[in-house]
């Protein structure tokens, strides 16, 4: 089961909808990949590895900034509550 | 090899219903890599962060657009820096280059201008506190002195008798032109007190008025201001000098407040366009005047005493994010190192914030965040600003708040941490203008009395 919840519409212009809200959000292109990532079932453990490989970027930045994303997905509920860590 | 997509911190915003800054999106796309043709990310490494960054061509340009745009319109021109705008020694010194005289408010900046070689001549003496000494010396050299009260014309007289020489004296004026009140400076016109201090000095044996001097405000977005201003100090001039034959005027110094573009948070529009231009300051001033003095065989000099408008868009400062803060109420924040006391005019101006970085643009699949900056200092009033529209950052990149040479550096207070150096670039070089203060240096002035110099224990 995907980290995020199911339910949500990702678009590919960086417009995500979740319907059981209503609410929407505005993503740039790294967090689109790594919200399709992650609806596509990619365990959080993996994704950094796939998020370096992707932008070349270095490992202590990319574990930086994906820690603070998990973290605004968690405060924006957009995470599977059916997943009891998000960080597993 | 495939080419790497330009990466910027993953981020999501939640979308809001209309628009809640008044600035939209207009901004938050640009970015700052370079002041003046040298990286940020090189300043930093060879002058640390935060720094203020000077850009002496620029600060040449302005001086001499200013200069043109006057002198253009009348014959008699002098322009005065104000120091307190920005009294970094360097800075004023480039100005004197440029042939500018020295505007000073204290002994102290007087003795700055002394420092630099600047003969007393050439400094014009303001201000609402003038000691004895310090008047003493200014009579001395030979300064323009403009009074602001009768007690300095009483001060004046007793050291023209002591000196035994007749002593020039200029009157500072003030009157009522719009809603800023500055009617605590110099003598009111609508009250009378202009007139009765020109009274004092005619009736004074020993002083002579030799000029008249307003300054009407700072950042005076609204350029009829000066013309309506100019109108009634010529009045005042006709009324003055058809009553005491035997005055001369030899100058009308109108000041400064020329303003910057940078905006006030009260505008809606950015001040980059209701910035008056140099030609249009000096339209308002100088049309009137030469309507004056065209007819007349006289024509008293014109001294302009600007301060903001030569240095506030010439002089910048990096500072750097260092932590990132979701604040409960869902908005966010970011905490630089620079704090409000090195950005005192933070509370007036929403500065113009850019980050070094290149970011993605919206086409480039980029978003803006909406966040509050944060300064490093502990107390809650530190914010640069309030809802900033900026790409995701990251603590370690850094930010150029532009345009902030006015009345930051000389309003700035130590606080808690110690202040950055200021470097100015000219050409490809870049040397200090200030060095980074250290504890030493602030430690230096404190004693500790015998008693409590010993820890209990
Ligand atoms: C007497 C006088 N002259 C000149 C200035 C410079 O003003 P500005 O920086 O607005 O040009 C000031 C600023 O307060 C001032 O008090």
């Amino acid at each position: 089961m995907p980290v995020i919840k199911n339910t949500l519409e990702i678009d590919e212009r960086g417009f995500i909808f979740d319907p059981q809200t209503g609410s929407s959000f505005a993503i740039n292109k790294p967090a689109l990949f790594i919200m399709k990532e992650l609806k596509a079932g990619l365990p959080l453990r993996s994704l950094q590895e796939a998020l370096q490989k992707k932008y070349g970027i270095d490992s202590k930045i990319a574990k930086m900034d994906l820690a603070d994303f998990v973290r605004q997905l968690t405060k924006l509920e957009l995470l599977n509550p059916d997943k009891v860590s998000p960080l597993d | 090899m495939p080419e790497k997509k330009l990466y910027e911190k993953p981020t999501i915003v939640r979308n809001m219903q209309g628009s809640m800054n008044k600035l939209a999106g207009a901004r938050q796309r640009q970015q700052c890599g370079e002041i003046a043709g040298i990286s940020v990310n090189e300043l930093v490494k060879g002058f640390g962060s935060p720094l203020w960054v000077a850009c002496e061509e620029e600060l040449r340009l302005k001086y001499k657009n200013l200069y043109q745009a006057f002198s253009l319109r009348y014959p008699k021109v002098t322009i005065a820096y104000s120091y307190k705008t920005n009294f970094l020694p360097g800075i004023c010194a480039l100005f004197h280059q440029e042939g500018a005289w020295a505007e000073v408010v204290s002994g102290f900046e007087y003795e700055i201008a002394l420092s630099l070689g600047v003969p007393g001549s050439q400094i014009i003496f303001n201000g609402p506190y003038k000691t004895r000494e310090e008047l003493e010396r200014a009579v001395k050299l030979n300064s323009t002195i403009n009074a602001d009260s009768f007690e300095e014309l009483y001060e004046l007289e007793e050291i023209a008798e002591k000196l035994g020489r007749k002593v020039k004296v200029g009157i500072r004026i003030n009157m009522k032109l719009y809603e800023a009140n500055w009617s605590r400076f110099g003598f009111s016109l609508e009250e009378g007190d202009a007139l009765r201090a020109a009274h004092q000095i005619a009736q004074s044996g020993n002083l002579t008025l030799s000029g008249l001097h307003i300054h009407i405000g700072t950042q005076i977005l609204d350029k009829d201001i000066y013309r309506r201003m100019v109108e009634r100090l010529l009045e005042f001039y006709q009324e003055i000098t058809s009553q005491y034959s035997e005055i001369t005027i030899e100058y009308l110094d109108v000041g400064g407040g020329f303003a910057s573009s940078n905006t006030l948070h009260h505008e809606w529009i950015s001040g980059e366009y209701v910035c008056p231009t140099f030609e249009e300051y000096a339209d308002a001033i100088c049309i009137p005047l030469t309507s004056e003095f065209s007819k007349a065989g006289h024509m008293p000099r014109l001294f302009l005493e600007p301060g903001r408008a030569l240095v506030d868009e010439c002089i910048h400062m990096i500072a750097t994010l260092v932590a990132r803060k979701d604040l409960p109420d869902g908005q966010r924040g970011l905490v630089l190192n620079a704090g409000i006391n090195l950005l005192p005019t933070s509370y007036w101006y929403r500065f113009d914030i850019k980050p070094a970085a290149t970011h993605n643009d919206a086409a480039g699949g980029g978003i803006a965040e909406r966040v509050h900056l944060y300064g490093p200092l502990c107390m809650n009033i530190d914010c640069i600003q309030e809802n900033a529209l900026l790409p995701p950052l990251r603590a370690g990149e850094h930010l150029v708040i532009r345009n902030v040479g006015a009345y930051n550096y000389s309003q700035s207070w130590q606080f808690i941490r110690l202040r950055p150096a200021a470097v100015i670039i000219t050409g490809t070089s870049v040397e200090y203008l200030r060095l980074p203060e250290n504890t030493d240096y602030i430690m230096q002035l404190n004693r500790i009395p015998e008693h409590l110099a010993h820890r209990s224990g």
